[in-house]
């Protein structure tokens, strides 16, 4: 960032002359316009200065940034619309192209433009800009909407709480925009602090501002609070050959106030923010719930509390995950596949065609053997698992697309605590449904050591890929108690074991704050877009280790290898009271989880395995091992010990929970 | 992008800064949001196409119902 602030400090001045001619506001006093993407900017900025605007590349990137000249009765200004920002502490180009130009412009005046509908999600912004001391004017734009929607903002309070003008505005109609204007050139810079931290953290703010130069861009409390929040070496915060000595001292603070805390400093800050956020809004803002909600509203209070967002949840599970994958993907299409397609014309010219051009049985056999490429890999990728995560995808994409996933993670927030995690827990979970190994990288995005810990065992245990939970709803799907035994006791181990862990593993007990984005009814070209995306993905990944699986296993039987390894699971299966042939599919399961459970479904075609063994086998290899891909990721992620010895209790629990059920259903005499 | 589950917007230069630490350096052909870890595939060309050329329909037969 210091780097972007230097070169854009070097190239702006020689990009002013352009700037000048075709805007002609270079010598101008300046009003930024800041705001969250889509709040109505750039509409708010064409209101204020008209058609007459130069749109340019600021310098250096290629972000646009646009310029134009605001006459007023009290001086002319010129009027800078800024990319989308969130908050002070930069992730994008573009958020860190608007903080670069806050601190190198120095603004007359700053205009905050937030949506009025979503001031819980904005206002925080607002509070940090007024706390750098910028001379903040808050524009409460899209009030109409806000209106309609039966939010009662009192904004004569609101500027009395905020010390900073507060302008009601529609841009679309352009109510308000005179006023707005009349007020930008009495802005000043907003005095004192909004947001208190915990006393940790205004220590270390207080120990870094001691050591920064009081005539900086943006006051030192601020600029020491984004020097705790981002690496001090990427920051511009900076100033001056002075307070650059103290880049060292600064990173120690930082680096010390890092060690105390059990979560991170932006954690913390973002609690408090919203706290602070919390108790203004509650002294200026009616919402609708104190009033009679929209549908929309009460919808997606709904969805986030236990009733009825969790009989919800299992409607969405019901037609979303049992009807639509399980009856119609892992049924109906996939027998459309198998049968008519392959069985009917796809294998028969293949048989013809090996047998042809190849004349050695052994060769022969890695095309079209029991396990071969054709028979086995591309059958397997193309007729079994590309109709189950097709139909998947689907569901997920609409389930996405609809705002629903964020309301599952305030949902599941409660239950989640309870083993250890909390709702950012639902982000990994989630991705495991569609991969296990990629949602354990994703646990690294979890605030605690604790946290990633649970999430990666729970992952690697209780959690099915989308391939092979489809393929297992579909194998149960005709016989509904069989599913419901198959849920309960996936479910029991999820949470027994999260318990248990929680319970061993020291730690305190994480917190969950998210911003909601809106409901909506999914967008047929993004759910058809993101299925799309979804499947070339898979594709690309499931197809090439598929047909390597067929390789190896070709070379395994030539050399021995497998028929030795299948031996070592056969007495465990048979005390499960399953098949010798099942242990061929728990060998396939640990090559990738979806690729075992397809062998699972063949037995099941060929009437191998009768409703008690299906749920015997259905749980176990949910239960077992995780495949070699997630193994290696865990030993990346958590270390070859933990790797190790989540392998073998994994093993052991899945072993041991398929005995334990065959003996109660078989001791039972319960028919499934 | 817009990421499906915080509903925050990101670029690509997020998303690469997202992958820095990650073991797969950018080869699982995901895009990652930097606000909260979400990921989803990155889209192909075809699937950007796809997706103008069905909002673009829609959006027209909405046009042209409004026009009558």
């Amino acid at each position: 960032m210091m780097h972007l602030v230097a070169r854009l400090a070097g190239k702006r001045r020689e990009a002013r002359p352009q700037q000048a001619g075709a805007g002609g506001g270079a010598s101008l006093p300046k009003v930024m316009i800041v705001g969250a993407p889509n709040v109505g900017k750039s509409l708010l900025f064409n209101r204020l200065t008209g058609s007459y605007v130069v749109v340019s590349n600021y310098p250096g990137t290629t972000v646009e940034v646009s310029r134009g000249v605001l006459d007023t009765s009290a001086g002319r200004f010129e009027v800078v619309d800024t990319p989308g920002i969130y908050s002070l502490t930069p992730i994008t180009a573009e958020e860190h192209v608007t903080l670069a130009v806050l601190l190198a412009e120095k603004p007359r005046a700053v205009v905050h433009v937030i949506d009025a509908k979503n001031l819980q999600r904005m206002l925080g912004l607002t509070l940090q800009l007024a706390d750098a001391g910028l001379p903040v004017v808050l524009a409460l734009n899209m009030a109409d909407e806000a209106r309609m929607l039966g939010i009662r903002i009192d904004a004569p309070r609101l500027e009395q709480i905020l010390r900073i003008p507060v302008v009601v505005t529609v841009a679309t109609t352009g109510a308000g925009i005179r006023e707005l204007a009349s007020r930008l050139p009495h802005a000043q810079p907003a005095a004192g602090t909004r947001i208190l931290f915990d006393p940790h953290l205004e220590t270390a703010i207080s120990s870094i501002s001691g050591l920064l130069d009081a005539s900086g861009p943006l006051a030192s409390r601020v600029r020491a609070l984004l020097l705790l929040q981002t690496a001090p070496a990427e920051n511009g915060l900076l100033c001056g050959e002075t307070e650059k000595k103290q880049a060292n001292p600064i990173a120690r603070i930082a680096a010390a106030a890092r060690r105390d805390r059990s979560h991170s400093i932006n954690y913390h800050a973002t609690i408090s923010v919203q706290q602070t956020v919390d108790r203004i809004l509650g002294e200026t803002v009616a919402f609708p719930s104190q009033a009679a909600p929209g549908f929309r509203e009460q919808l997606s209070r709904w969805l986030m509390r236990p009733f009825p967002g969790i009989p919800i949840l299992l409607l969405v599970l019901y037609f979303g995950l049992y009807q639509f994958v399980g009856s119609f993907g892992a049924g109906t299409l996939v027998d459309f596949l198998q049968d008519t397609v392959f069985s009917g014309y796809v294998t028969p010219w293949v048989d013809r065609l090996i047998g042809a051009l190849i004349p050695w049985q052994v060769l022969r056999d890695l095309f079209i053997g029991p396990y071969g490429i054709v028979t086995l890999g591309i059958r397997y990728a193309v007729a079994l698992i590309f109709p189950i995560v097709g139909t998947f995808f689907i569901a997920f994409s609409i389930l996405e697309d609809s705002g629903y996933l964020p309301r599952l993670a305030m949902l599941l927030d409660r239950i989640f605590k309870k083993i250890g995690l909390n709702g950012r827990a639902v982000i990994p979970m989630v991705l495991g449904l569609g991969c296990d190994t990629m949602a354990m990288i994703v646990t690294r995005t979890l605030e605690t050591t604790r946290e990633k810990v649970i999430a990666s065992l729970l992952l690697a245990l209780a959690v099915p890929c989308s391939a092979q939970m489809g393929v297992i709803v579909g194998l149960l799907a005709g016989r509904p108690k069989a599913l419901l035994v198959w849920f309960g006791v996936i479910l029991l181990i999820f949470l027994a074991a999260g318990m248990l862990a929680a319970r061993f593993l020291p730690g305190e007990r994480p917190r969950f704050y998210m911003e909601l984005p809106p409901l909506r009814w999914p967008r047929f070209g993004n759910v058809i877009a993101k299925t799309y995306a979804r499947m070339v993905w898979y594709f690309k990944e499931v197809f090439p280790l598929f047909i390597l699986a067929s390789v190896l296993i070709w070379v395994g039987q030539i050399t021995g290898l497998f028929q030795t390894v299948v031996r070592g699971l056969t007495p465990l299966v048979r005390w499960m009271g399953l098949p010798d042939q099942a242990a061929v599919a728990f060998l396939f399961g640990f090559f990738r989880r979806d690729y075992g459970a397809a062998g699972l479904y063949d037995l099941q075609k060929a009437g191998a395995l009768q409703g008690n063994q299906l749920v015997v086998a259905s749980i176990t290899l949910t239960l077992f091992l995780p495949c070699v891909a997630q193994l290696l990721i865990m030993r990346k992620e958590r270390g070859l010990r933990f790797a190790l010895v989540s392998a073998a209790g994994i093993t052991v629990v899945a072993l041991a929970v398929g005995l334990l059920v065959n003996a109660v259903l078989t001791g039972t005499g319960v028919r499934l | 992008m817009t990421c499906a589950f915080c509903g925050r917007e990101f670029d690509d230069t997020g998303a690469r800064r997202a992958c820095h630490s990650c073991a797969m350096f950018g080869g699982c052909r995901k895009v990652k949001c930097p606000h909260c870890g979400m990921e989803a595939p990155a889209e192909p060309a075809s699937a950007k196409w796809l997706r103008t050329l069905l909002t673009r329909r829609r959006h027209g037969q909405a046009g042209d119902r409004r026009g009558r």
